[in-house]
């Protein structure tokens, strides 16, 4: 038995609209369980998603989507759904009728498409609402009615442009739930966010885009790992009320900038604390314990403050010469 | 019920729907027809269209039974029924460019416009089937209020008309021909194609549905008023042409009169074809060029 095409391989794939290059020089691929497309607005995230959906044909380059070619074999679509970012619906249609009518374009009869809508449309916890007028729904039920329309036919490559947006945290909740549910049954999702914290809640790949180019892709720990081409900044706390002698955070700030490796240091004085830009963590904590000790000082806290996701994504965009 | 998981097990086959699956086109046609249905505006124009026709016929069918006005027909003598017939086109011809200004020519405009086309063109759609999907709807509604309203009209003309020797088909046994059905569908044919290239063609440059209406109404409009202000002036009766109806009316009367046609037909009927040619491949590419397959 030959095993299964990846659900997504681009080859050197770039876009051209115009004069305006929207992506270059993207080689990716991605098979199985959920992966994020992070990058600020106008990066090319939805543009690549485009693509991959086969409602654009790449410039340059190839883009292979459950090994068929998306753009030219319609037919491929079937394993294919996909949610847009704006949410142009038929407003005077009912939600349901929407899903249905969506379903019946890739073949299914009357009763098949109904089926299959019913059980999408519970699965987003919409069948109650389902009968409703869409130019009536809020806009975290549009957006339920958009991931219920892209995994009704139960697609095995799931694309969803932006899916959280507009939903309330419980939605929220329930959507990353479902959104796991499908990668764990075999499904591949590739969602796209802004929000840095989102998207890490949500899953452990990420491919940040910026400028059209992809800056990075990988796991979340391995993209960390480009933190250590960076100064790593920490934050060191004092405890509220410090009686130390003399001005404890100047005292503290003076000593610390001392420490080998380090790079910068500033006061935040209404945090109480002292923020250290080091390239040598390990001299950092060793010096620090020493300094505590023989000056008395009641620190609180030290902590890692740009150990997250979107410190990742700056020093990439940075390092491209982009603005994250 | 709950979705069922088993479905998304990785497969090399890619998921099929469990029946032979009708055309795509089809649903793309059943899904717009749905729509437009919904709107009272395009039901209260069908049944205008409809009370028109059967007014019409009506009178037609009253006068051919030997009604009040038989002697006025007898007078009139033979291609009565042509001339019915033709006025018959003509009239429902109007209320089928209406119709289809306010059912058709939006159809692409208000998708490419919203950003509707991006659920559609994820789907197992292609530019082509989509353009044959909308097409096919605006023919279903040329059907409801051009096609259906004359054909009946025709039939129960014949079905009226008596036996063999009555008096009214011995008068009009020259119109109540089974060829007449041919050039009632050649005339409604031309109709149906300006109407349908020039609907898509609109609707694909349009940004929204109104602009398109307004477009499709302005272009037919336009021509007519064209025809109306330079038919005055015969160094510039050319521009004639550009009327809808003036074309209409030069190639109309030969096909019910039976007449050969002439050089100015044969010329008109070209270019209409021409056109409609270019309006289909305009209104091709330009959907393909919004959804990014140019």
């Amino acid at each position: 038995m030959t095993a299964p095409a990846p659900a997504i391989v681009a080859t050197d794939v770039a876009k051209l609209f115009g004069d305006v290059l929207a992506l270059q020089r993207v080689d990716l691929t991605i098979d199985g369980g959920i992966v994020g497309l992070l990058g600020p607005n106008s990066a090319g995230k939805s543009t690549f998603m485009r693509l991959v959906v086969g409602e654009l044909r790449p410039s340059r380059g190839t883009i292979r989507v459950l090994g068929g070619d998306p753009f030219r074999d319609a037919e491929l679509k079937a394993g294919v759904g996909f949610a847009p970012e704006g949410d142009p619906f038929y407003e005077d249609m009912t939600g349901r009728g929407w899903v249905e009518a969506l379903l019946s374009f890739h073949g299914l009869e009357a009763d098949a498409a109904a089926e299959l809508a019913g059980q999408a449309l519970a699965r987003v916890g919409m069948e109650r609402l389902a009968e409703r007028r869409i130019d009536g729904m809020s806009r975290g039920m549009r957006q339920r009615l958009k991931i219920a329309q892209a995994l009704a036919h139960r697609p095995r490559l799931i694309v969803l442009d932006e899916p959280l947006n507009g939903c309330d945290p419980v939605v929220k909740a329930s959507l990353k739930d479902l959104f796991r549910e499908l990668a764990a049954a075999g499904a591949t999702l590739l969602l796209s966010s802004h929000d840095l914290a989102e998207m890490e809640a949500m899953t452990d790949r990420i491919i940040l885009i910026n400028h059209g180019r992809v800056a990075a892709h990988g796991r979340i720990d391995e993209l960390r790992s480009l933190l250590d081409r960076h100064p790593r900044a920490l934050r060191v706390t004092l405890a509220p009320g410090a009686t130390a002698p003399g001005r404890p955070l100047e005292t503290l700030a003076g000593d610390l900038v001392s420490i080998a490796g380090v790079e910068g240091v500033t006061i935040e004085r209404p945090l109480l604390a002292v923020r250290v830009e080091t390239r040598d963590v390990g001299a950092f904590y060793d010096a620090l314990g020493a300094i505590v000790i023989d000056r008395d000082l009641p620190v609180r806290s030290v902590t890692t403050v740009d150990a997250d996701l979107r410190s990742v994504f700056r020093y990439v965009v940075a390092d491209l010469g982009g603005e994250a | 019920m709950p979705l069922d998981l088993r479905r998304y097990r990785r497969t090399e086959e890619t998921p099929r729907p469990r029946r032979r699956a009708p055309p795509r086109w089809v649903a793309i046609a059943l899904f717009e027809i749905g729509l437009a249905l919904r709107r009272p505006a395009v039901i209260v124009l069908i049944v205008l269209a409809w009370v028109a026709a059967i007014r019409w016929s009506d009178w037609f069918i009253t006068v051919t039974q030997g009604g009040l006005r038989a002697d006025i027909v007898i007078a009139q003598g033979e291609r009565f029924f042509s001339r019915e017939l033709l006025g018959l086109a003509q009239r429902q011809s109007v209320f089928a460019a209406i119709v289809i200004a306010v059912v058709g020519a939006g159809m692409i405009a208000r998708d490419l416009g919203t950003g509707a086309h991006a659920f559609l063109f994820s789907r197992d759609v292609t530019p082509g089937r989509y353009l044959a999907g909308k097409a096919s709807a605006i023919l279903f509604f040329l059907l409801v209020v051009l096609w259906l309203p004359c054909c009946l009209f025709y039939a129960w003309a014949i079905l009226s008309s008596g036996q063999v020797d009555s008096t009214v088909f011995r008068m009009f046994k020259a119109d109540i021909v089974p060829s007449r059905l041919g050039m009632l569908a050649a005339h409604l044919g031309v109709v149906t194609v300006v109407l349908v290239t020039l609907a898509l063609s609109v609707s694909s440059f349009a940004r929204n549905a109104w602009d398109a209406r307004l477009m499709f109404a302005a272009l037919i409009l336009g021509g007519e008023y064209v025809n109306l202000l330079l038919g005055r002036f015969a160094e510039l009766r050319v521009f004639r042409y550009v009327s809808f109806s003036y074309c209409l009316s030069r190639v109309a009367p030969p096909l019910y009169d039976l007449a050969p046609f002439t050089t100015e037909t044969w010329v008109i009927l070209g270019a209409l074809g021409g056109l409609a040619l270019v309006l289909l491949v305009v209104a091709r590419g330009r959907v393909a060029r919004a959804t990014g397959a140019a």
